[in-house]
């Protein structure tokens, strides 16, 4: 049975696969950061048929993220986040199962309830509240480097700041990723 | 005055329909449906190959934190608490909208690394058809078996792709003044007949057929080609598709009738282990060279001869293996200096704008039933280099749009080639081509 840490993990494991799939084929892919891959247009960096660029790494991303990677899903998405999310989900979900998994205050309620509280409910201390510190830092651990950067966690921090924000406010901060 | 009356008919008309009846049956009103994501997928599955067609269900709602899909996860963990199972073939009905038919389920399918029956976040699933779909219907899916009082499930209509169902048009014509193979002319009737199965059941094996029948036997565009083959991949990791077939051409009486074998096969040199060698200061290789191979053998049953056309060899074959090197970049240690040098600001980006390039196709046409003058069997090389030489952010002052690298790239393209022409007997021709290209 998964948790709310596995299942956050998994979808940027299957984000890192995605990036080992695509330098198989095209070496730039592994010279850029997490993030700058994720926003990449898949046709720069994998030519589309008749070139067998794009049914390679379908081939390698199906087998690694056992996710459906087909032809139509990499035409139809412009970026390899656009297809991450096409094929999987978009990662908000997992970052508020994750931050109501981490506030044990708040663990009888449903998910949709946790995001409609307010910061200064969860977190009374604002940016420098313990347990957002130890949220900020388990995330860090999990999200690659690039996509929670300093001045993402700073932007997010801004946010748990803000007591007039909502809980919703700080998940989607988080995965606008950068 | 006005207003407040008409306000007090809306609600008195809202209570009347909408929940007098539940109260007076004593039910509660029926909750809304809840939107359920879908995305079809018609054709070869990866990493199988196989040929397939079936819907992927969110049942994590795509990770959307909106109401309809906090909604939808919540459901879907209550069903499962209830009985409901998402594995179960018997938990879901996919319609065909248009044809107001039940679409037979095969399997349900797991999707990425977890479970449908995780918790917090329930995977997604993949729902296999054992149906051929077409791409002019429209699909729902809905939940069923949902424990009572649940809000119902469904996706919106939508169609496929592709086809996974075959395919057959006729087209009859008349035509005036048709050119027949003994020279006259002569008005007739034709038969445009056309007919394609892009998978045989769930099999990777594919037929079809291309003809034209005509009132007299001697029109000249009287034509039947069918094939039939198989496509197949050689490896679990490595996309390398085999396509053989086999294909029976003719005319409608057979005076001309010939069967050609094809194989072929194509993929990408598996080369990232060369990374390190290829990516260096002095050459910047970033994509995959691109091989293929590709066979093929004619047998002329009958032929035709014309005053216009000479009579074939009864047998032909041909052996194509062929390699294509993506664009590589020399020197790039020196581009990212120069690029450093004229603007420091962008020195972490790209230097391949400034480096030169190269490209190189190459291939060889072996042919085992034909001799040379000589008596040796018939080899054909061939191939074409090219340098590319970058203009973007070069100082060219009276070409404004080269400069502004944002809008468009360019580059001076010199090739040579030396090629041969099957369709023209393997004629030689060798030539230099300098363009300039822009792209975007």
């Amino acid at each position: 049975m998964a948790t709310a840490e596995t299942q956050l993990k998994d979808w940027f494991t299957d984000l890192t696969a995605f990036r080992t799939c695509c330098a198989d084929v095209n070496t730039d892919a592994g010279k850029l950061s997490m993030l700058r891959f994720a926003e990449s247009k898949i046709a720069d960096l994998l030519a589309a048929p008749p070139s067998n660029d794009q049914p390679q790494f379908a081939l390698c991303a199906s087998n690694a993220t056992k996710l459906p990677v087909s032809q139509a899903a990499i035409t139809a998405a412009a970026t390899f986040l656009d297809l991450l999310e096409a094929v999987w989900a978009f990662p908000n979900l997992y970052i508020a199962n994750y931050v109501l998994s981490m506030c044990p205050k708040f663990a009888a309620m449903n998910v949709g309830d946790f995001l409609l509280q307010k910061v200064n409910a969860v977190f009374p201390g604002g940016a420098a509240d313990p347990l957002w510190i130890a949220i900020d830092s388990a995330l860090a651990g999990i999200i690659d480097n690039s996509c929670y950067s300093p001045k993402q966690r700073a932007a997010v921090a801004k946010l748990v700041a803000d007591p007039t924000k909502q809980i919703t406010d700080v998940v989607n901060q988080i995965a606008v990723l950068g | 005055m006005k207003k407040h009356l008409l306000m007090s008919s809306v609600l008195f008309l809202f209570l009347t329909t909408v929940c007098m009846p539940c109260v007076l049956r004593g039910q509660a009103p029926v909750p809304p449906t809840i939107s359920l994501p879908i995305t079809t997928n018609a054709g070869a599955s990866y990493p199988s190959m196989r040929p397939a067609a079936s819907i992927e269900v969110f049942l994590n709602a795509q990770g959307k934190i909106d109401a309809n899909g906090l909604a939808l996860v919540s459901e879907i963990i209550n069903a499962e608490d209830h009985g409901w199972d998402c594995a179960s073939v018997s938990s879901y009905v996919v319609m065909d909208q248009d044809a107001n038919t039940k679409i037979p389920i095969s399997a349900i399918l797991p999707v990425g690394k977890e479970s449908c029956k995780d918790r917090p976040t329930p995977a997604p699933v993949n729902i296999l058809l054992n149906a051929h779909v077409n791409s002019t219907d429209k699909y729902v899916v809905s939940l069923t078996g949902l424990p009572k009082g649940a809000a119902a499930v469904q996706s919106s209509a939508q169609k496929f792709n592709t086809a996974t169902a075959y395919s057959v048009s006729i087209v009859p014509q008349g035509v005036p003044g048709e050119s027949l193979t003994n020279g006259n002319t002569r008005d007739v009737g034709q038969l445009t007949v056309s007919y394609s199965a892009p998978f045989i059941g769930n099999s990777p094996f594919f037929v079809n057929t291309k003809d034209l029948f005509s009132t007299d036997e001697k029109d000249s565009k009287s034509a039947f080609a069918a094939t039939g083959g198989v496509e197949f991949r050689l490896f679990r990791n490595w996309y390398t598709p085999v396509q053989l077939s086999e294909s029976v051409q003719g005319n409608q009486i057979a005076t001309a009738l010939s069967a050609v074998s094809n194989l072929s096969v194509n993929g990408l040199v598996p080369w990232y282990w060369t990374r390190n060698a290829f990516n260096n200061g002095w050459i910047d290789a970033g994509r995959a060279p691109e091989f293929s191979l590709a066979a093929q053998y004619t047998h002329r049953f009958a032929q035709v001869v014309t005053a216009k056309t000479k009579l074939l060899s009864v047998e032909d074959s041909s052996i194509n293996p062929a390699l294509n090197i993506e664009p590589f970049y020399l020197f790039p240690a020196i581009c990212a200096r120069y690029q450093k040098w004229i603007n420091p600001k962008q020195a972490s980006t790209t230097s391949r704008q400034f480096c030169l390039g190269s490209q190189i196709d190459i291939g060889t046409w072996y042919l085992p039933l034909d001799k040379t003058k000589t008596g040796s069997r018939q080899v054909e090389g061939y191939g074409d280099a090219s340098i590319l030489i970058p203009l973007s952010n070069l100082d060219f002052g009276i070409f404004p749009l080269v400069q502004k690298d944002n809008l468009m790239n360019s580059q001076l393209h010199i090739e040579y080639s030396d090629s041969v022409n099957a369709a023209n007997n393997y004629a030689r021709s060798r030539q230099w081509t300098f363009g300039i290209e822009v792209m975007k």
